[in-house]
C-alpha cells in the first residue's frame, strides 16, 4: 500500500522480520453510528507479527477501526480482509472464530464471576472442555496474576489488574490478531508499564497487535508501525520511531498527551 | 404501586358499549338527531327518543355485578318504550364501562352529561363507585337515583341529589344479627369471627351487627380489618378458624375474596354454625369456586330476589327470562336494584311532567314513597331509603337453591338451615 | 392468636412465596439478559392460568398433566414476543420503551381474554384444592404445597440450566456483561430469544397455581405486575436468587403482620421494609445495579 510500510524499520516488537505479509487490510472503509461515518475512506494494512498502533486525535475514529475490524460495528462501504478475505460481511462470533479478539476500552470482564471462570470463558467458543483447561494452565504461565488471583471475583481487581486478566482472557483462543482498544485508559504510570510489558510479551509469542492508544509516545517506542488518522482518514503511515520523530505529528498529537500523563 | 398501573389501565377504557336496548331502537329506524322522520315509524312515541346516561363496572372487580345492572336497566328502557316511553320519548340506555374504577366513574359521567347532553342519568355499580359519580353529577344539578350505593359513606358528603333505592347498607348485616338474637340461649353460638375489606359498602356492615350480637351474650373473638391489596388470605382465614367461632362473617365487594376465605376454611374443616358473606356468595363465580355443595348453608344478606311476592317484581322477572332466558334463580338482585332506579326515576319524571333536573330533584326530595319491585321507597333528607328491606338469603339443597330465610317472620322465608353443615369435601 | 398460628402463617407465608419467587424470577432474568422491564409478565401469568382452565374445561386435562403442553405453548408465546417485538428496541431509551411496548402487549392479551372469557372470576378447580393435609394439629391446604413444590422443582431446573447447561453460561454471561459476553463469541441475540421465552414459559406454572389458589379475570395482572416488580426491586434488578428471597420477603412479612399483629397494616409494612432496604442498598438486597441507574 504504502512505500513507508513496505521497507522495515521495526525498533522493537518482531525484530527478526524484514519482509512481513500483510495479515490485516482495510481498503476505502466507511461507516460509522447512526449520525453519519466516522470512517471517511480508511485504508491501511497491518503485517503480520507487528504491533501496529493506531493514533490520532479524539473523534478521529481510532476506536471505530477497532469495532468494524471485530465486526460488532458493521461497514457502509469497502472491505476488511484477512488473508486476502473478506470478514467485513461475517458475525462477530466467526470474526472471533478466524482469530481476531478485542479488548474494548471499558472493562469488559464478568465482574460477578471469579478470574479463573472469566478467563476460561475466553475459550466459550472451544467446546472442548479439555482443551480449555490445558490451554488455561498456558495462560496461567504467561500471566501470573490469573493463577494468583484464580478464585477472586474479577470485580473486586483493580483497573489494571483487570486489565491483565482481559488480556489473558482474549489469549485463550490463541488470536492471530488482538486489538487492543486503551489499554492503559485510567491506569497509574507503573501499572500501565506493566501492561505495556505484557503487550510486548504477547507479541513475542507470535500475536500481531492493533493496538488503538491515548498514551500515544508510549505506545509508539514500543510499536513496530503507526497509523495515524484524522477524520476517519489516513494521514500518514510509517514505522513507530518515524512517527514519533515526525515533527508536524509530534506538536500536533503527542504534545498534549505526554504532559498529560 | 397498585394506583399506578390503575390509574394507567382506566385511561384506555374509555369505549362505549351500545347495549341491546340502543340496538332496538335504531332497528326503529330512529336516529337521535332527527325525531321528526321517526315519528313515522313509531306508533306511541312521537316526541325525539332519548338517551339515558350511565357507567357501569362491565370490567374489573365489580364487572359481574356491572353486568347484572346493565341487564337491570336494559330491561327497565324496554318496558318504559313498550308503554310509550318516558313523556312519549322512547329511551335508549347510553352506557360507558368504568372498569371498577372510581376516576374512570367520573369522566364517564362527565362525559355523558357535557359531551352527550344526556337528559337523564341513572347510577353505577357500588358505593364504592356512587361517590364520584354523585359529585360530577351534583356539579350539573343532575339528580342520581341509584340502586348499589347505599353504604353511610355515600350520604355523608352533603350531597343533595343523590338517592339510593336499595336498603341502607349499614343495616346489611342486622337481620343475620337479629336471627342470632332470638335464639333461645341455650341455642344461641356464642363467639362469632368478623373480617373485612376496608371499603366504605364493606366495612359499615360489620359494627351494627355486632353490638346487637354482643349485646345479646356472642363474644367477639376475631375483629380484622384487610386491606384490599393483600396478597395472602390465608393466614387471616387460618387465624379464623383456630378461633373455632360459631359465627363467621365476611364483608367484602369483590367476589375474589369472599372465595378465598371460604377454601380456606374448606381446607381448614372449619364449620362455623352460621357463615355470612356480604357480597358475592349468590354469584356462579362463587359456587364454581368453592364447589357447589360446599356453598350449601352460606348466607347473604340481601334486597330482592326472583322469588320476592311483589306485582312489580313478577313483572320484571317475566321480562328478564322473556329477554334473557334462563331461570329465576339466575337473576341477580343487581339486575333489580337497577330495575328499581329506573322504575324510581321514571316516576319522578312522570309526576313532574319534565326532564328539568331542579323539579325531579325536588319531587324526589318531597317524601313521597315510590313503589318499586323491590317493594316501597322512601328518601329521607340525605337520600337514603328509610323503607328499605333487607333480606337474608341462604344456599340450601346442597347449594343447589338459594333462598330466602330471614327476617324469619315474612312469610316469604323458609326455615335456615342452622347450623350449617359441614362442609362436603 | 392461638398457638401454632404464627408458626402456620410463616408456612404459608413460604408457601404462596415460592410461586411468586418462581413469577418473579422468570422477570427477573429477563430484566438482566434483556436490559428492559417486561411488565407484561402479569398479563402472562394469566394467560397461564386461563390456559389451564381451557385444557380443565374443554379438554378434560388435570391441571397438573396440562402443564406439559402449557409449558411450551408459553415458551413458543414468549419467544415469538421476543422476536417480533422486543428485538426491535434499540439502546436509546431501551427500559422505558420496553415498559412501552410490553404494556402494550399487556393490552392485546388483556383484550383478547375478555372477548373469548368475559370478565366474571373464574377459579381452576380440582379435588385437592380444597383439600388439605393434617400436620402437626394443623391443616396445611394440599394446593399451597403442591404447588410450592411445582415452584421449586421449576426454580431448581431454572438454576439446573442457569449453571449447568452451554446456554447457562452464555444467559449468565449476558446477564453480567451483555457487551463482553459478545466479545467472546455468545450468540447474545439467541440468548435473548431463549431468555425471554424461558421467563415467559415459568408463567405457565406460575399462572396455573396462581388461578387454584384465587380467583382471577382478564384484569388480574396489574396487580400481580406491580407485586412482582416490588419483588424484583426489592431482591435486586437482575438477581435471580434475590427474586426468590424478595418474594418470600414479601409474603412472610405480611402474613406474620396479619395474624400477629392485625392484616391492616399488613400491605403497609411490607413496603415499608420495600423502602427502609432500597434507603440502605439501592441496589436491592442482592442486585449489582442501582435501580435508579438503570
Amino acid at each position: 500500500m504504502s512505500p513507508d510500510i513496505s521497507h522495515d524499520t521495526i525498533t522493537s516488537g518482531s525484530e527478526t522480520r524484514t519482509e512481513p505479509a500483510q495479515i490485516l487490510c482495510l481498503e476505502k472503509v466507511y461507516g460509522g453510528y447512526g449520525g453519519g461515518d466516522v470512517l471517511k475512506g480508511t485504508t491501511f494494512t497491518v503485517s503480520d507479527k507487528s504491533i501496529t498502533c493506531i493514533v490520532g486525535p479524539n473523534g478521529a475514529g481510532k476506536s471505530t477501526v477497532a469495532t468494524a475490524i471485530s465486526g460488532i460495528l458493521k461497514i457502509r462501504e469497502g472491505q476488511i480482509t484477512l488473508d486476502g478475505e473478506p470478514i467485513h460481511t461475517l458475525k462477530p462470533r466467526e470474526i472471533l472464530k478466524k482469530g481476531i479478539v478485542q479488548v474494548p476500552q471499558n472493562h469488559s470482564l464478568f465482574r460477578k464471576m471469579t478470574v479463573e471462570e472469566n478467563v476460561e470463558f475466553g475459550g466459550f467458543l472451544i467446546r472442548d472442555r479439555q482443551q480449555v483447561k490445558t490451554r488455561f494452565e498456558q495462560i496461567c504461565e504467561l500471566f501470573p496474576i490469573v493463577k494468583e488471583k484464580a478464585k477472586i471475583k474479577a470485580g473486586a481487581l483493580s483497573g489494571g489488574q483487570q486489565r491483565l486478566v482481559e488480556f489473558a482472557r482474549c489469549m485463550m483462543l490463541s488470536p492471530r490478531i488482538v486489538i487492543l482498544d486503551e489499554p492503559t485508559l485510567g491506569l497509574d504510570p507503573q501499572m500501565a508499564r506493566s501492561v505495556f510489558r505484557t503487550i510486548l510479551e504477547m507479541n513475542k509469542s507470535g500475536v500481531t497487535i492493533l493496538l488503538v492508544e491515548q498514551n500515544a509516545r508510549a505506545a509508539l517506542k514500543l510499536s513496530s508501525h503507526a497509523v495515524v488518522l484524522e477524520s476517519g482518514q489516513v494521514r500518514l503511515l510509517g514505522s513507530g520511531r518515524e512517527v514519533l520523530e515526525n515533527p508536524e505529528i509530534g506538536t500536533l498529537y503527542l504534545g498534549g498527551t505526554s504532559q498529560k500523563q | 404501586m397498585k394506583s399506578l398501573f390503575k390509574r394507567s389501565k382506566q385511561r384506555r377504557i374509555g369505549f362505549v358499549i351500545v347495549p341491546a336496548a340502543a340496538l332496538l331502537l335504531a332497528a326503529c329506524g330512529s336516529g337521535s338527531s332527527n325525531a321528526s322522520s321517526s315519528s313515522a315509524t313509531s306508533t306511541t312515541a312521537s316526541a325525539k327518543p332519548i338517551q339515558i346516561g350511565a357507567s357501569l363496572s362491565l370490567t374489573g372487580d365489580f364487572a359481574a355485578n356491572g353486568k347484572s345492572f346493565q341487564r337491570g336497566y336494559a330491561i327497565w328502557a324496554e318496558q318504559v318504550n313498550k308503554n310509550g316511553g318516558l313523556l312519549g320519548h322512547k329511551v335508549s340506555m347510553k352506557i360507558l364501562d368504568d372498569a371498577s374504577s372510581p376516576t374512570q366513574v367520573a369522566t364517564n359521567y362527565q362525559d355523558l352529561i357535557t359531551s352527550d347532553h344526556v337528559p337523564l342519568i341513572v347510577g353505577p355499580f357500588s358505593s364504592l363507585l356512587t361517590v364520584p359519580a354523585a359529585t360530577v353529577a351534583a356539579r350539573y344539578g343532575y339528580a342520581m337515583v341509584e340502586g348499589a350505593g347505599g353504604a353511610p359513606g355515600v350520604f355523608t358528603h352533603g350531597l343533595k341529589n343523590v338517592f339510593d333505592v336499595s336498603y341502607p347498607v349499614k343495616d346489611g348485616l342486622l337481620p343475620v344479627a337479629n336471627w342470632i338474637k332470638s335464639m333461645p340461649a341455650g341455642k344461641r353460638p356464642t363467639t362469632a369471627a368478623y373480617v373485612t375489606s376496608n371499603n366504605i359498602f364493606a366495612q359499615p356492615q360489620i359494627a351494627p351487627a355486632q353490638a346487637i350480637m354482643q349485646a345479646a351474650g356472642v363474644k367477639t373473638v376475631y375483629n380484622q380489618v384487610f386491606q384490599s391489596e393483600t396478597t395472602d388470605f390465608t393466614p387471616l382465614a387460618d387465624a379464623i378458624a383456630a378461633t373455632h367461632a360459631q359465627v363467621a362473617i365476611i364483608s367484602t365487594t369483590s367476589v375474589s375474596k369472599v372465595i378465598a376465605f371460604v377454601k380456606d376454611f374448606i381446607t381448614q374443616h372449619y364449620n362455623p354454625e352460621i357463615l355470612v358473606g356480604t357480597n358475592g356468595v349468590n354469584q356462579t363465580a362463587f359456587t364454581s369456586a368453592i364447589g357447589t355443595c360446599n356453598a350449601n348453608g352460606i348466607i347473604q344478606p340481601n334486597g330482592w330476589y326472583a322469588g320476592y311476592d311483589n306485582t312489580l317484581s313478577h313483572q320484571f322477572v317475566k321480562a328478564y327470562l322473556a329477554k334473557y332466558g334462563g331461570t329465576t334463580s339466575q337473576i341477580t338482585a343487581s339486575s333489580a336494584e337497577a330495575y328499581g332506579v329506573g322504575e324510581v326515576l321514571a316516576d319522578a319524571v312522570n309526576a313532574t311532567k319534565s326532564f328539568n333536573q331542579a323539579k325531579i330533584l325536588k319531587y324526589l326530595h318531597s317524601g313521597v314513597t315510590f313503589q318499586t319491585l323491590q317493594g316501597p321507597v322512601k328518601f329521607n333528607s340525605k337520600g337514603e331509603n328509610v323503607d328499605g328491606v333487607v333480606l337474608g338469603f341462604q344456599w340450601q339443597s346442597k347449594g343447589t337453591k338459594y333462598v330466602q330465610i330471614l327476617p324469619a317472620s315474612d312469610k316469604q322465608s323458609v326455615a335456615p338451615l342452622f347450623p350449617k353443615p359441614a362442609f362436603c369435601s | 392468636m392461638s398457638a401454632g398460628t404464627l408458626e402456620m402463617a410463616i408456612l404459608d407465608g413460604i408457601l404462596t412465596g415460592g410461586v411468586y419467587a418462581l413469577m418473579a424470577a422468570g422477570l427477573t432474568l429477563i430484566f438482566g439478559v434483556l436490559d428492559m422491564i417486561n411488565i407484561a409478565q402479569g398479563i402472562f401469568v394469566i394467560l397461564g392460568a386461563y390456559a389451564s382452565y381451557s385444557l380443565e374445561h374443554s379438554f378434560g386435562i388435570g391441571l397438573f398433566e396440562g402443564l406439559i403442553i402449557t409449558i411450551p405453548a408459553m415458551f413458543l408465546l414468549g419467544a415469538f414476543i421476543e422476536w417480533a417485538f422486543i428485538r426491535r428496541l434499540g439502546e436509546y431509551n431501551r427500559v422505558s420503551m420496553s415498559i412501552l411496548v410490553t404494556y402494550a402487549v399487556t393490552i392485546v392479551i388483556e383484550g383478547v381474554l375478555l372477548l373469548h372469557f368475559g370478565s366474571n372470576y373464574r377459579s381452576l378447580t380440582a379435588s385437592y384444592v380444597t383439600q388439605s393435609f393434617h400436620v402437626f394439629g394443623n391443616y396445611l391446604p394440599k394446593i399451597y404445597l403442591y404447588g410450592f413444590l411445582l415452584a421449586l422443582a421449576s426454580v431448581l431446573v431454572l438454576y439446573f440450566i442457569l449453571y449447568k447447561t452451554r446456554l447457562g453460561v452464555s444467559v449468565r454471561a449476558a446477564m453480567d456483561n451483555r457487551f463482553a459476553a459478545q466479545l467472546v463469541g455468545v450468540e447474545v441475540k439467541r440468548v435473548s430469544t431463549l431468555t425471554f421465552a424461558i421467563g415467559v414459559a415459568v408463567t405457565a406454572v406460575g399462572g396455573m397455581v396462581f388461578g387454584a389458589v384465587q380467583p382471577f379475570t382478564p384484569n388480574s395482572s396489574y396487580d400481580l405486575i406491580s407485586r412482582l416488580l416490588t419483588i424484583v426491586v426489592l431482591g435486586g434488578l437482575g438477581s435471580v436468587g434475590g427474586a426468590l428471597v424478595g418474594a418470600l420477603v414479601m409474603v412472610v412479612v405480611e402474613d406474620i403482620i396479619s395474624v400477629a399483629w392485625t392484616p391492616t397494616w399488613a400491605t403497609l409494612i411490607y413496603f415499608a421494609v420495600l423502602v427502609i432496604v432500597l434507603l440502605l442498598k439501592p441496589q436491592g438486597l442482592f442486585g449489582q445495579r442501582e435501580v435508579r441507574a438503570q
